[in-house]
C-alpha cells in the first residue's frame, strides 16, 4: 500500500471510530477491506477495540457472566412459579369462556407487574451492608428509625446515619468506607447506582459500570460521575472535596455546571471563593511531626491474632485472590493487578506485629486509620521483613526490621480511628504471616 | 482443576467450574470479538452472550475436542450476529463497511492479538499509558484530554496516532 493509500486509510479508521466516516472515507476502507491488504487494514481498525479491550479488567466478563446466569436462574423461578399458579391444563383446555380469558389476562397483567416491581425493587437492592462491628448504623426508612448492623439490607432512598466507620457493598462490587459521623442517602439508580453525601468523608472503590451507566454521588455542591475507580471525598461545610487514587473521575460544580475530569493522584474542592481547578494531591514524604508518647500502659492487654480463623472475618478481600494457608495469609492477582485487603473494625490505638514477605513488586503499604496514613515496606528480595505498627491516638510509627518507616499523607487529614489495610502494588504477591495485636485497656476514642 | 475437569463439572450444571472456564477463554474470545467491533461495551455484550450460549449448549459439547475453537465459533457467530443487527440501524456509510468486515478475512493468531497487545502496552512509559487509557478504555473525549494536558486537541490526536502505530507495528511484530 502506498504511502498516501496508508495515510487516507488511517483517516478513515479515525472517522470510523469517530462515526464521523462520509462516503469518500467508507469508500476507502471498503476496497481496503476486500483488498490484498484486507488483514491488516482489519488489524488497524481493530486497534482501538483491542486498546480498551486491553485496559478493562478481566474480571469484569466473568462477573457480568455470573450476574447473567443468577438473572437467567432467578427468571426461571419465576416462570416456573407462574406455571405452577396457573390452572392444570386439563382446566384450561374446558374453560374457554370470555370471562375465564379475562381472568387469564389479568393474571398475565398481574404476573407482568410483579415482575416489573420486582425488578425495580431488585435494582434498588443495596447489595449488602457491612457495619463495623462497635456500634449499629441507623437508617430512617418510611419515615421510620431503624437500627441495622453487620449483614443488613439497604433500599434506594433509605437515609443514612454512620455511628462508626460503615462500608456499603454494591451489587457490582463496588464498595465505599463512609467515616463515622457521615450523613448519607441512597439514591434510586435509574441510571446507575450511587448516594448523596450529605456530610463526611468516603472512601470508594468503584467497579468498573454497565454500558451507559456510571456511578454518582453527589453533595449539596458537587455532583461526580464515576466509570470505575478508587478515590475519597469530603463533604461538609459548604465545601466539598474529591481525591482520586487512581482511574478518572468526572467532577460537575452545581453552581454553574462547569465539570473537570480529575485525574489518578489529583484532586478538585467545590466551595465558595476557592478555585476549582484540578490540582496534584500534595504528598507528604516525611515522617509527619507525631512522636509516640511514652504511657505506661494501665494493664499488660494480651496478644490476639489478627486473622483469628481462615474465614477473614471482619477482613474485606477488594483486590486480588486471598488465601489462608495454616495461618500464611497470601494475597496475589493472577491478572497482575493490585491487592489489597481492607479491615473492617477501626482502631484508634493499636499494637501490631507481623512479617510480610512482598515479591513481584518493590513493596507493600500497610494502610492505618482508614487510609489516613500508609508506609511503604520494602520487598526486601522476598525476604520476610519483621513489620511493627504502634498507633495511640494521634500518634503513629511503623518500622520494618526494626527501622522506622517514613509515613505517607493517604488523605492527609489528622490520625483518626479506621481500619488497617494491606497492599501490594499491581503485580505483586503479598503474604502476611504471624500477625498478632494488641489494643490497650482503656482504648481512648482519636482525640480530633 | 485442569480445563477437562472444569468441562465435565460444567457439563454436569457446576457454575462455579463455568465461572473456572470462563476466566480461562475469555481474554482469547474478547481479542477475537474485538477484531470486528471497537466499542468496549459491545465487544463486552457479544462475550457475555457468548458464553451465555456456550452454557446453555454445553451438554451438546463434544468433551473428546478442545472447548477454546468451539467457543470461539460461538463468538464468531455471536459477533456476526450483532453486526448483522445493528447494519439497519447505522449510517450507509458505516454499515457499508460493517458489511466488508463481515465479509472480510481474520488475521492470523487472531486470538492471541490480546495478550500481544498488552505485552506491547507494558514496553510504553506510564504517561503514554495512561493517555491511552484515558482515551480508549475510560473514553474521554481528545477535546477534554487536551484541556486537562494543556495541549491543543490536535497535538492530542497526533501523539495518539503515533502511539497506536507503534502498537500496531509491536503486536504485529508479535504475530509474524
Amino acid at each position: 500500500m502506498s504511502r498516501s493509500a496508508n495515510e487516507q486509510t488511517n483517516l478513515a479508521i479515525a472517522a470510523y471510530h469517530e462515526g464521523t466516516l462520509d462516503a469518500a472515507g467508507s469508500q476507502v476502507l471498503v476496497e481496503a477491506l476486500r483488498g490484498a491488504d484486507a488483514r491488516a487494514v482489519r488489524d488497524r481498525l481493530a486497534l482501538d477495540g483491542l486498546l480498551a479491550q486491553a485496559f478493562t479488567a478481566d474480571d469484569a466478563v466473568v462477573r457480568s457472566v455470573r450476574e447473567r446466569l443468577a438473572a437467567e436462574r432467578s427468571a426461571s423461578a419465576v416462570v416456573k412459579a407462574v406455571r405452577r399458579s396457573l390452572p392444570s391444563r386439563r382446566h384450561r383446555q374446558v374453560s374457554t369462556t370470555w370471562w375465564s380469558r379475562a381472568a387469564v389476562a389479568a393474571l398475565l397483567a398481574l404476573v407482568v407487574g410483579g415482575c416489573w416491581w420486582f425488578t425495580a425493587r431488585h435494582q434498588a437492592h443495596v447489595y449488602e451492608c457491612r457495619v463495623g462491628s462497635s456500634g449499629p448504623l441507623v437508617v430512617a426508612r418510611d419515615g421510620r428509625a431503624l437500627t441495622l448492623t453487620k449483614g443488613g439490607d439497604l433500599f434506594a432512598e433509605d437515609g443514612l446515619t454512620m455511628t462508626v466507620t460503615t462500608t456499603l457493598v454494591w451489587a457490582d462490587g463496588s464498595q465505599v468506607v463512609f467515616g463515622s459521623g457521615s450523613q448519607v442517602e441512597l439514591k434510586r439508580p435509574a441510571l446507575g447506582p450511587g448516594f448523596r453525601l450529605v456530610n463526611g468523608t468516603a472512601s470508594a472503590e468503584i467497579a468498573p459500570q454497565r454500558p451507559g451507566l456510571s456511578f454518582v454521588i453527589a453533595t449539596p455542591e458537587a455532583r461526580v460521575e464515576v466509570l470505575g475507580t478508587r478515590f475519597q471525598m469530603h463533604a461538609g461545610e459548604q465545601r466539598t472535596r474529591l481525591e482520586v487514587q487512581h482511574g478518572n473521575v468526572r467532577m460537575t460544580r452545581i453552581a454553574d455546571g462547569k465539570a473537570v475530569i480529575v485525574g489518578a493522584e489529583q484532586r478538585a474542592i467545590v466551595a465558595e471563593g476557592e478555585d476549582f481547578t484540578v490540582r496534584p494531591i500534595v504528598v507528604a514524604t516525611t515522617t509527619p511531626p507525631v512522636t509516640v508518647p511514652v504511657v505506661p500502659p494501665l494493664e499488660e492487654p494480651a496478644w490476639k491474632p489478627l486473622f483469628a480463623d481462615s474465614g477473614f472475618d471482619g477482613w474485606i478481600m477488594q483486590h486480588g485472590r486471598w488465601s489462608n494457608l495454616h495461618g500464611r495469609i497470601r494475597g496475589e492477582d493472577p491478572h497482575h493487578g493490585k491487592v489489597r485487603l481492607l479491615g473492617q473494625h477501626p482502631f484508634a490505638d493499636l499494637e501490631l506485629s507481623c512479617r510480610l514477605r512482598i515479591t513481584g513488586v518493590d513493596r507493600a503499604e500497610v494502610q492505618v486509620g482508614d487510609y489516613n496514613w500508609f508506609a511503604e515496606v520494602p520487598a526486601k528480595g522476598g525476604e520476610w521483613v519483621q513489620v511493627e505498627i504502634t498507633q495511640r491516638g494521634d500518634a503513629l510509627r511503623v518500622t520494618a526490621d526494626g527501622v522506622a518507616l517514613p509515613l505517607h499523607a493517604g488523605d492527609g487529614r489528622p490520625m483518626r480511628a479506621g481500619p488497617l489495610a494491606f497492599y501490594a502494588m499491581p503485580g505483586g504477591t503479598l503474604e502476611i504471616f504471624d500477625a498478632r495485636f494488641r489494643v490497650p485497656v482503656s482504648n481512648p476514642a482519636p482525640t480530633r | 482443576m485442569d480445563e477437562h475437569e472444569l468441562i465435565r463439572a460444567a457439563v454436569a450444571g457446576d457454575e462455579e467450574a463455568f465461572a473456572g472456564l470462563v476466566r480461562l477463554h475469555q481474554a482469547r474470545l474478547r481479542g477475537l470479538v474485538a477484531l470486528s467491533l471497537s466499542e468496549r461495551d459491545d465487544v463486552l455484550e457479544v462475550v457475555q452472550e457468548s458464553f451465555v450460549d456456550a452454557w446453555r449448549s454445553l451438554d451438546r459439547f463434544d468433551q473428546t475436542r478442545e472447548f477454546g475453537p468451539w467457543l470461539r465459533t460461538i463468538g464468531r457467530n455471536r459477533t456476526l450476529k450483532f453486526l448483522r443487527d445493528r447494519l439497519p440501524r447505522r449510517r450507509r456509510e458505516l454499515a457499508l463497511v460493517d458489511e466488508a468486515l463481515i465479509a472480510a478475512p481474520l488475521s492470523e493468531l487472531a486470538d492471541d492479538r490480546l495478550v500481544a497487545l498488552r505485552r506491547c502496552l507494558e514496553r510504553l512509559d506510564a504517561e503514554h499509558r495512561r493517555l491511552l487509557e484515558q482515551r480508549f478504555a475510560d473514553g474521554i473525549p481528545v477535546q477534554e484530554l487536551a484541556l486537562a494536558l494543556g495541549k491543543s486537541p490536535n497535538a492530542v490526536s497526533m501523539i495518539l496516532l503515533r502511539l497506536k502505530d507503534v502498537l500496531h507495528r509491536c503486536v504485529a511484530g508479535a504475530a509474524s
